[in-house]
């Protein structure tokens, strides 16, 4: 659904972000794009999304070349940024305005999803609504247009704590086997129950690529409260707990994914990472 | 190209800035009934209602792809599904066609009103309709509507004023290279030559230089907001 080959990638002042990056995505996962401040994760959506142009390499989103924003690709895409534009229009106007170019766009789903977040008034003047609830209709309206491919930079930022629960709940509901949701964030333990698939970003290169599935089946997360194991020990962090570890699974224990180990783990084992798991980068 | 898509652009246009514009047609038309009114002759002259003409359309086409302030705007544009020549297009039939005709409307509607006005007040008054925009000076307006056009998606600030400063520039530079050119061939040339140059400048049709001028310039500057738009990035 979308791939990224050989890109290389630096901003006019000359400091290289991405330098031969490669990077595959398919549909029906929901990736969480992990990477430290700076290390390009809102670049490499917006070039996915064809909103900036590599040096060199091939950017292909839905079969399309996404430096060209061709109508075919842009009508199964939506950017969901940050920190949403809106224009001074109400809830209803919005949808005049923007439903009709998505073809799957459902009105019912995006009244649901409303009613969920708690946003009654559909004739509400966008730009009087709160930053938080803003972006609760930018959600809502993101997720009601059934795009098949749909980039979400830090969507939980701004959101109370009810609503990071019913974010999950709509992400559940919305996502499903053809739609490639791609999450950038560093709110790890919001999303850690969405994420069925981890890109983590470093220094212009993809570390790793995985399925959650793949990485437990390849590393161990454990809370013990001694560090003795005979698997090798790739990251280590002691908390009042006991100490969380992260190991090579070599006795192919099941364990539940901690995304916040992983990066951690990751980070520290840059090499061996790219063993277990082949990463091109 | 899809026609569909061109229209649900215009239509997003018309939902969101469809009421400012209703209050700009208002507002000018108060404004020229008003100036109309307090004239002598009741009727604002012709080169002042080209001159509004010239300069609102200009500030409009200037701010139409207005996309960079606030941060987040061109995200928000550029992946409206809808291709760049289809975002050109409905931004140059908003600039062309709907702004120029609801500003002539307006312009046109304000000094009648004024007129009538003028006439309550002085019964022997003959109000005269008349229409002060010529075929050349819509054609010059449209020409400096497609370079503003393209300010406006070239400059990410203050595209008006950055605009209106180039082609001044751009003027004063025409007009320098002009002057040294025919100064030179003057002093260069002998009395014979120069009245056959005379003869040549007077038997060409300068109309059909201007049109074509002006035709190739409208499409240029059209077709190089789209390659902008193409190569914008946010």
């Amino acid at each position: 659904m979308i791939s990224l080959q050989n890109i290389n990638f630096s901003y006019q002042k000359g400091r290289t972000i991405f330098d031969d990056l490669n990077l595959s995505l398919k549909g029906g996962h929901i990736y969480g794009l992990f990477g430290k401040n700076g290390a390009g994760k809102t670049t490499l959506l917006k070039i996915m999304a064809g909103l900036r142009f590599p040096k060199s390499g091939s950017s292909t989103t839905l079969g399309q070349r996404a430096v060209l924003r061709k109508a075919e690709m842009l009508k199964d895409l939506y950017f969901l940024q940050e920190e949403v534009y809106v224009p001074a229009i109400s809830i209803r106007n919005y949808v005049k305005c923007y439903a009709p170019f998505y073809e799957n766009f459902d009105n019912e789903q995006f009244e649901e999803y409303l009613h969920l977040f708690e946003i009654t008034s559909m004739d509400d003047k966008l730009t009087a609504l709160s930053h938080g609830q803003r972006k609760k209709v930018i959600i809502s309206f993101a997720l009601a247009t059934n795009t098949k491919v749909l980039f979400m930079d830090e969507p939980t930022n701004g959101l109370d704590i009810p609503s990071k629960n019913i974010f999950r709940k709509i992400m559940t509901m919305a996502a499903n086997e053809e739609r490639l949701i791609l999450i950038s964030t560093h709110q790890v333990r919001d999303l850690h129950s969405l994420i069925d698939a981890v890109v983590i970003l470093d220094n212009g290169h993809i570390l790793l690529n995985a399925s959650a599935d793949d990485i437990t089946d390849k590393l161990c997360f454990k809370i013990t409260d001694d560090t003795s194991t005979d698997e090798p020990i790739l990251y280590c962090e002691e908390n009042l707990r006991g100490n969380l570890l992260v190991t090579e699974n070599t006795h192919h224990i099941e364990t539940k994914l901690d995304i916040e180990l992983l990066f951690n783990a990751v980070m520290l084992n840059k090499e061996r990472i790219n063993e277990l798991f082949n990463a091109k980068n | 190209m899809s026609t569909k898509n061109i229209f649900n652009l215009l239509r997003r246009y018309f939902i969101e800035s469809g009421r400012k514009d209703i209050t700009t047609f208002a507002l000018i038309v108060l404004i020229i009934t008003i100036v109309s009114f307090l004239s002598v002759s009741g009727n604002i002259s012709d080169s002042m209602m080209v001159f509004l003409l010239f300069l609102m359309g200009l500030l409009y086409a200037s701010r139409i792809f207005n996309i960079f302030q606030p941060a987040g705007r061109a995200i928000h544009y550029l992946t409206i599904p809808a291709s760049n020549i289809e975002k050109t297009i409905a931004n140059g039939f908003l600039v062309y066609i709907y702004y120029n005709i609801l500003l002539i409307v307006a312009l046109l509607l304000g000094n009648f009103l004024g007129g009538m006005a003028h006439k309550l007040l002085n019964p022997e008054y003959h109000y005269i309709f008349y229409m002060p925009f010529s075929l050349d000076n819509l054609i010059l307006i449209l020409v400096f509507e497609s370079i503003f056009l393209f300010g406006s998606i070239y400059f990410k600030q203050r595209a008006a004023i950055k605009t209106a400063l180039v082609i001044i520039a751009f003027f004063l530079f025409f007009i320098i290279l002009d002057t040294s050119l025919v100064g030179r061939y003057f002093i260069h040339s002998n009395p014979e030559s120069i009245k056959e140059a005379e003869h040549i400048f007077n038997s060409i049709n300068v109309d059909l230089i201007e049109y074509t001028i002006s035709i190739f310039s409208f499409v240029f500057f059209n077709f190089m907001t789209w390659l902008r738009l193409r190569e914008t990035e946010a």
